[in-house]
């Protein structure tokens, strides 16, 4: 719990405002020691707001204090989508969810498609029970909207992406786009120096996911969380991975980290670290931004459970399904399919997601679909076919796409899943278990997360 | 709660030696004792500490913050009256119904709001609970699987049909889970009709710690609708120092049985398919749950803390695997899987509370077996269980086997983010050959393959990662040489199939014509693979596994053994 302050705050003079909004009470105030000033009390003035230009998406580079799950505060930098300064006491230092449609229109928007129905605390409502299996549901088909958590861009296929990066620290900083470009390669604004603008206009590259993140003196600027991710939907086909592969009810997106906060500090305190000689020990772990007791929803803030059970929480209604056909290209109806998860690690840690209830259909990694025949084992020793995990493994940079089928737990009896009145909640963990704890302990206060199989539903008309 | 299996009436070495073990054994049970009444003194001051600055935070809370915690302890203690309720309801009651339907009611669909008669269908629970006595809760119980009958005839009347016969073909020849249900139900089905609320995550914390030093413990949680089982265990925790293959001590914490008394890992466990499986755990040194990694009960029988409980007393997990289906990717659990400790995580599992769990397939009329050989699922290769053998990657940072129990869960900095092994193992060995006795580290030396094309049938060797950092393993020939001998059939208990036709059947890899052969497998904390090994020729070959770095992944330790190949 010692983390210390880094020292541009009490230079800043804004100790009250900072910790009161952080929640972190006096007692926290003690650990802030002076130092000498560092190189940004010279940088001013510091640079407006962008005018806002039809059709672009503005980013700003800005840096400032996270609470994490202990309340302790970690420094950070990140892509934001406002101008705030070191010191602010509610810093901008994740984007918004932003979509930007075929059309060209850039749209705040935490959930997609922007016209679909919104499901009530991220649940989607079956259509009705299905008689011939007790307990189970048809679900819609093409009907529900996903919510999507903060740091991410939703960009329609055949849109042109146009982003302006103002980057507002004292060190150049550079926004790239991993294998977003024509043959896969990177594209990249190069790097921007202080106080300065960049442009990066790309067409929308195919379907699927990818990672845009901060390079320089990799990993450090990534850990310090400037990266984020760009979901690519075919507006024609807006309940599917892309054009005849997986259908699903709704998707959630799960970005992981690991924050180093000794990393943190010094970068804070104007350092630069060689991640060679200053190993990382990652201390917090998080999901969608959040860690723990947060991360599950069960906080006495009702705002940040509502967001977490609509972002992260995965849920929905036990249904009957066939893995061999998650509808693609199928006609209409009811879907007899689950939802898709994608699985991003902009972080360091190689992780391993575990997955309690139900067994998940891997699908994708790094946007190449995986067969449903003729796999092989690859020369890294990875088996390359669409097969069913607990655990999936999620190395550094990774992105994996799987469908959690909702289904009927297959080893519970029969008699405990008939007289099933109420939800049941299955954990999601990583089981790489360092990354379950908070400031070296607090299990399970890491990288932690539950799904839930809807219990008997009143609304379903039978 | 003693620490030691309770039966112990087969002593049959010399009177001396035995009175001399005996002896020892009361030893080491007051050291045992005395360790263990410090631990509870210190984790009681390190409470009591807790619950002072607990108690200092509160008061500066708002007002309205105070009421909702108030109403969350008054949430838990409902619960635990819950659970003390379906403690005190009568255990056994032929409840003459064995068909799921009774039992059943699905409710679930009844939803109050559309029906007319609320009374009658929402509130059984409320009055079937607190009755004590049989016979009323039996009359109740069946009233209520009347009142709900009639509100969802259509329910219980499929009932039996469970989870889709849909386009699955065979039958198979054990009991099937559909067939399962009557078979299993009559002896000591409780009644129980109505659950109440899952103790699941319902309740609010104000702070991290909170949450993670107030879980729900349960001294003795019912099991629910307890059935015959086909195969039942009891497990009792054990902490033991250990001596290690490379010599080092260190004190490791496992599950253990009769068989295999204060060893590590804990007790080898085999189950098929579509039986009923009972384990009861008798945790000591605090609560404990296992975990079935893999399997997919009810959240209750899941064996996690904050969706369900931690057990201080007793407590009796029950599950049934679910049947395979020949050419059938949606069911079937045979495969590889492993059990663990739930709570405090990070440390329990590290400390070593863990052991494999192998589900055996149901056999299946088209798929019989032949002498000496078993199937790895249920259309799935035969293997020889002569050569049959499971190997998993572990590893100690000594640092971690200092702590103890509830380490961390105060908020204090126990360094639990920090995993620093110093000694890798290879845990393991082949299956049929497991030593029993007490105190014994199971560790893998060598291994045996069947050459291929010959009378026997290929060795299995399954895999647990029972570390946290990824693991490359490779199968190398006597100069060094990578060989692509091993087969890779399942992953995680699921077999590799060809899923590409919907409607028709899967079948494996192998019989689809693209057998998964490779010399590399890379897999990282928790998973399982199950590999065949085909050989080409006698001689020797080798198995080495590194431990890689979780973040940078530069290989930090290797261990090799010899498999030779006759």
């Amino acid at each position: 719990m010692a983390e210390q302050l880094p020292p541009e705050i009490l230079a800043r003079g804004d100790l009250l405002k900072l910790g009161a909004a952080a929640g972190l009470g006096f007692a926290a105030l003690p650990l802030i020691q002076p130092s000498a000033p560092s190189q940004r009390a010279a940088r001013t003035p510091i640079p407006l707001a962008l005018a806002a230009l039809p059709g672009v998406l503005d980013v700003y580079i800005n840096e400032g204090y996270l609470k994490m799950v202990d309340d302790t505060l970690v420094y950070h930098r990140g892509f934001g989508s406002r101008p705030t300064d070191v010191d602010d006491p509610d810093p901008s230092l994740t984007m918004d969810p932003t979509v930007i449609t075929a059309t060209g229109d850039v749209v705040p928007s935490r959930t997609y498609p922007l016209d679909a129905a919104v499901p009530p605390r991220g649940t989607p409502e079956p259509l009705r029970a299905d008689e011939a299996n007790p307990g189970q549901y048809f679900i819609r088909r093409n009907y529900w909207a996903s919510y999507f958590p903060q740091r991410t861009i939703i960009a329609e296929l055949g849109s042109e992406i146009r982003l302006r990066i103002q980057n507002r620290l004292s060190k150049p900083h550079t926004l790239t786009v991993f294998g977003a470009g024509p043959d896969g390669g990177d594209l990249t604004t190069g790097a921007i120096a202080p106080d300065s603008v960049a442009t990066l206009d790309f067409p929308c590259p195919p379907p699927g996911t990818y990672i845009f993140a901060d390079p320089t003196n990799a990993p450090v600027e990534r850990v310090l969380g400037l990266f984020g991710v760009l979901v690519v939907m075919d507006p024609e086909h807006q309940w599917d991975i892309a054009e005849d592969r997986a259908t699903f009810e709704r998707q959630w997106l799960w970005i992981t980290h690991a924050v180093e906060s000794r990393w943190a500090s010094m970068e804070a305190s104007g350092q630069t670290v060689n991640p060679a000689t200053t190993r990382a020990v990652p201390r917090y772990f998080t999901l969608n931004g959040r860690s723990g007791f947060e991360s599950l929803g069960i906080t006495f803030d009702d705002a940040v459970n509502l967001a977490t059970e609509e972002e992260t929480l995965i849920s929905g209604y036990p249904r009957q399904l066939d893995v061999r056909q998650f509808g693609e290209g199928a006609e209409a109806g009811t879907l007899r399919g689950g939802q898709l998860v994608r699985l991003v690690n902009p972080g360091i840690v190689f992780h391993q997601m575990h997955f309690h209830g139900n067994h998940v259909w891997t699908v994708r990694r790094n946007g190449v679909d995986w067969p449903r025949h003729e796999g092989y084992v690859d020369s890294d020793g990875h088996v390359v076919l669409q097969q069913w995990e607990d655990v999936v493994e999620l190395e550094t940079m990774d992105r994996k796409d799987i469908i959690i089928p909702i289904k009927r737990p297959p080893d519970a009896i029969d008699p405990v899943w008939f007289a099933r009145t109420t939800d049941w909640v299955y954990p999601m963990h990583c089981h790489a278990e360092p990354s379950q704890t908070a400031a070296g302990g607090m299990y399970p206060g890491g990288l932690v997360a539950h799904w839930t199989l809807k219990g008997p539903n009143p609304g379903a008309t039978p | 709660m003693s620490i030691f299996s309770r039966k112990r009436t087969d002593r049959r070495s010399i009177r001396g030696i035995e009175r001399a073990q005996e002896r020892d054994e009361r030893r080491r049970r007051d050291e045992e004792r005395r360790r263990e009444a410090e631990r509870r003194r210190e984790a009681s001051e390190r409470r009591r500490e807790d619950r002072r600055r607990r108690e200092a935070a509160e008061r500066r809370r708002e007002e309205e913050r105070r009421r909702e915690a108030a109403d969350r302890r008054r949430e838990e203690e409902r619960r635990r009256e819950e659970e003390r309720r379906r403690r005190r309801r009568p255990s056994a009651k032929p409840s003459a119904t064995t068909k799921p339907s009774a039992t059943t009611k699905p409710s679930a669909t009844t939803k109050p709001s559309a029906t007319t008669k609320p009374s009658a269908t929402t509130k059984p629970s409320a009055t079937t609970k607190p009755s004590a006595s049989p016979t009323p809760s039996a009359t109740s119980s069946s009233a209520s699987a009347s009142a709900t009958a009639t509100a969802t005839a259509s329910e219980t009347a499929t009932a039996s049909a469970t989870p889709s016969e849909s386009g699955t073909p065979s039958t198979t020849a054990e009991p099937s889970t559909t067939a399962e249900p009557s078979a299993t139900a009559e002896p000591t089905e409780q009644p129980g009709p109505v659950v109440g609320p899952e103790p699941t995550l319902s309740h609010r914390f104000q702070s991290q710690v909170d949450f993670s030093s107030d879980q729900l413990e349960v001294e003795d949680p019912v099991t629910e609708f307890l059935q015959a089982a086909a195969i039942s265990v009891e497990f009792d925790v054990h902490s033991r120092d250990l001596v290690m293959d490379d010599g080092a001590e260190f004190e490791m914490w496992s599950f253990e049985d009769e068989r295999y008394e204060r060893g590590f890992p804990g007790p080898t466990l085999r189950v098929q398919e579509g039986r009923v499986f009972h384990a009861t755990v008798h945790p000591s040194k605090g609560p404990h749950t296992i975990h079935w990694h893999g399997m997919e009960p009810d959240p209750r029988n899941d064996g996690v803390g904050h969706t369900s409980f931690e057990v201080d007393g007793q407590y009796t997990y029950q599950m049934q695997p679910e049947a395979g289906r020949p050419g059938d990717p949606n069911y079937g659990a045979a495969g590889t899987y492993f059990y663990h400790c739930h709570v405090n995580t990070p440390l329990h599992v590290q400390m070593g509370m863990f052991g494999p769990l192998v589900i055996d397939p149901v056999v299946h009329p088209d798929y019989p077996v032949s002498p000496g050989a078993r199937r790895a699922f249920v259309d799935g290769p035969e293997y020889d269980i002569e050569t049959e053998a499971l190997f998993a990657p572990y590893c100690v940072d000594p640092r971690w086997h200092e702590m103890n129990h509830a380490d961390g869960l105060s908020g204090d900095d126990a360094g639990l983010n920090r995993f620093e092994p110093r000694h890798f193992y290879l845990l393991g060995g082949e299956l049929a050959r497991r030593p029993a006795g007490r105190e014994r580290v199971w560790s893998l030396s060598s291994l045996r393959a069947n050459v291929a094309g010959g009378t026997r049938k290929p060795t299995l060797l399954r895999t647990v990662n029972a570390n946290y950092l990824p693991n490359m393993v490779t199968i190398t020939d006597a100069t060094g040489a990578e060989a692509k001998i091993a087969e890779l059939i399942s992953h995680d208990g699921r077999p590799f199939r060809d899923t590409s036709v919907p409607g028709a059947p899967s079948p494996s890899c192998q019989d689809s014509g693209y057998p998964l052969m490779t010399s590399r497998l890379a897999y990282g904390a928790a998973e399982r693979y199950d590999m065949l090994l085909h050989p080409p020729t006698p001689g020797r070959y080798y198995l080495r596994v590194d431990w890689e770095d979780w973040i940078t992944g530069a290989v930090i330790a290797t261990r090799t053994i010899p498999i030779d190949a006759t």
